[in-house]
């Protein structure tokens, strides 16, 4: 998926990050090149698949709820 | 002494034939001399070091026998330690003195070791060549031409080149084994939890573990025995019962099943490497052990899914460094947001604003779904490839990295060196353990075969590369270039 430059500004003003004028060009097209890689994600189909956010399904331990 | 192992120096020094003032010395003797060329400390802590070591003695007359008492060690800069520079390898972060001491730092203060050192990595632990440090590259101890890999390449230099006994690292996507392999030593990422990730400075925090690189087997389960455990601190602290990761090293491997992924035999393997890791499983094959060919059918979607995952996690992690707390602070700001961004522009490499780009866009509205959510997604169907391939098998073995260690500045476009950690990625997607072993030499360098076990079956991991280390000589090589260069025996 290509960026255009007004959406690397919008993602770098995101990120409290500042890019200058002569970055901006390259920067586009590094994370376009990134990108390009992550969408071969998209060429599986992952319908009713669970999302995995912890290998072993694990939960937050939590303290007693008592007043400390 | 300095080239020994672990275990023969923890000898040495329960008989009295060294004292561990008069090993930290020779360490310290070898950083000096090294470490001009190798570039593999930020920090070396020579004071602190002599008063652990005499500490250690004194200990010892009182009859303290604790395995790794004395022994001399370096903590990658992604640990943080009380009193002394804590880098994580960023500008960011170069005048950042820790005022507490991370849970890993802290056990190894408990069992008695001597710190060195704090060594080099690549920034915020995100590279696999250690050259996006702010501190400058490290240079691989086999040939100062070419990288160490990383990001934990600091540490593995360090070890490879016998600047200290052991040393600790971090691994979010291969960052230690990678850097163990491409610098011909034994390195482990423990499964996800095993290891307390409190006060080591946060990556990917659904990824990140830290582990041993060490000069054998049976060095990195007597540093696992230390750094493991519960910690009531981090929250994704597994609580298991106390083991003994030296216990098994031993058993034969008679009737071991291994399993052999197709998938990291694939296009992209050097010829060399493809040869070393099958002369392995020949050997394994001597010694008893069964080989079974098993399918990871979505490996190939691990990179692509990690870059999703682990960037999205960096860059919420990274927004504490702002100017505000602590760390780098850009001169006469304008204004609040010309603070956050030019200390932010100006603190931080060009590999972790690209990350934190990537990462904030992949969460930003509307776009959660199609990657995150959906990289979580792959996720389980790479755990779940795991899972029915260990229904079948004990470990799983193959290739740590596709060739050996490349030169200094020869990957310039990011995506070529993403796909570096094309075998390593996955096990972390899935928070498996892992080890890399040295499996043979190629063109004058070493190379690496990666070990994958069960959850928590660390023992298994470290039975198997023992065995092995029992049976060859790969892991006792040494790096001779610089040991000639330094005029050092």
């Amino acid at each position: 998926m290509a960026l255009d430059k007004t959406e690397v500004e919008k993602i770098a003003h995101l990120a409290r990050l500042h890019i200058s004028e002569s970055e901006t060009e390259e920067v586009t097209t590094r994370i376009t090149d990134i990108l390009d890689l992550i969408d071969q994600m998209q060429s599986v189909n992952t319908e009713g698949v669970e999302p995995l956010a912890h290998p072993l399904d694990a939960v937050q331990r939590l303290r007693i709820d008592e007043i400390t | 002494m300095i080239n020994s192992t672990v275990a023969e120096i923890s000898a040495a020094l329960a008989a009295g034939d060294i004292s561990s003032v008069e090993i930290t010395q020779a360490y310290l003797d070898r950083i000096a001399t090294l470490n001009g060329e190798l570039n593999a400390f930020i920090t070396v802590c020579e004071d602190s070091a002599l008063k652990q070591a005499k500490a250690a003695d004194e200990a010892r007359a009182n009859g303290n026998e604790s395995p790794l008492l004395g022994i001399p060690l370096a903590h990658k800069d992604i640990f943080c330690t009380k009193d002394i520079l804590t880098t994580c390898g960023s500008r960011m972060l170069h005048n950042f003195v820790s005022p507490y001491n991370a849970t890993v730092v802290e056990r190894f203060n408990d069992a008695g070791t001597v710190l060195l050192g704090k060594t080099n990595m690549d920034e915020f632990a995100m590279g696999s060549s250690n050259e996006t440090s702010f501190f400058g590259d490290v240079k691989n101890p086999w040939n100062t031409e070419y990288v160490p890999g990383g990001s934990s390449g600091g540490s593995a230099a360090a070890v490879a080149a016998d600047m200290c006994a052991m040393a600790t690292g971090t691994d979010t996507g291969g960052s230690i084994r990678q850097p163990a392999a491409f610098c011909g030593i034994t390195g482990m990422k423990p499964s996800y939890g095993r290891v307390s990730r409190w006060g080591m400075i946060a990556f990917a925090s659904s990824l990140d573990q830290a582990g041993p690189l060490a000069k054998s087997a049976e060095d990195a389960a007597l540093m696992l025995n230390v750094m493991s455990g519960l910690d009531k601190k981090d929250s994704t602290s597994i609580d298991r019962p106390a083991e003994d990761f030296t216990a098994s090293l031993n058993q034969p491997l008679k009737g071991v099943r291994i399993g052999v992924p197709k998938q990291h035999f694939a296009t992209g393997l050097s010829i060399e490497v493809e040869q070393a890791v099958r002369d392995a499983l020949a050997e394994y094959e001597k010694l008893g052990a069964v080989i079974k060919e098993v399918d990871l059918t979505n490996s190939h979607l691990s990179v692509s899914a990690y870059y999703v995952v682990a960037p999205a996690e960096a860059s919420a992690n990274l927004s504490r460094f702002d100017g505000v707390r602590y760390g780098y602070r850009c001169e006469d700001p304008v204004d609040l947001e010309d603070m956050y961004k030019r200390t932010r522009s100006e603190g931080f490499g060009e590999e972790v604003k690209r990350r934190i780009m990537i990462g904030t866009y992949a969460l930003s509205a509307g776009f959660y779904d199609a990657y995150y959510r959906k990289a979580q997604q792959i996720r389980r169907l790479i755990k779940d490839d795991f899972d029915r391939a260990f229904t079948d098998v004990d470990v799983i073995i193959g290739p740590t990295s596709p060739h050996t260690a490349f030169k200094l500045g020869s990957k310039s476009d990011p995506v070529s060196m993403y796909l570096e950690d094309i075998y390593t990625i996955a096990v972390n997607l899935a928070g498996l353990p892992a080890a890399s072993i040295p499996v043979g030499m190629a063109n004058g360098l070493p190379m690496g075969m990666q070990i994958i076990g069960k959850y928590f079956d660390e023992a298994k991991i470290l039975n198997v590369a023992h065995q092995f280390q029992q049976h060859t000589d790969w892991h006792k090589q040494k790096a001779t270039a610089i040991v000639a260069a330094s005029g050092e025996s």
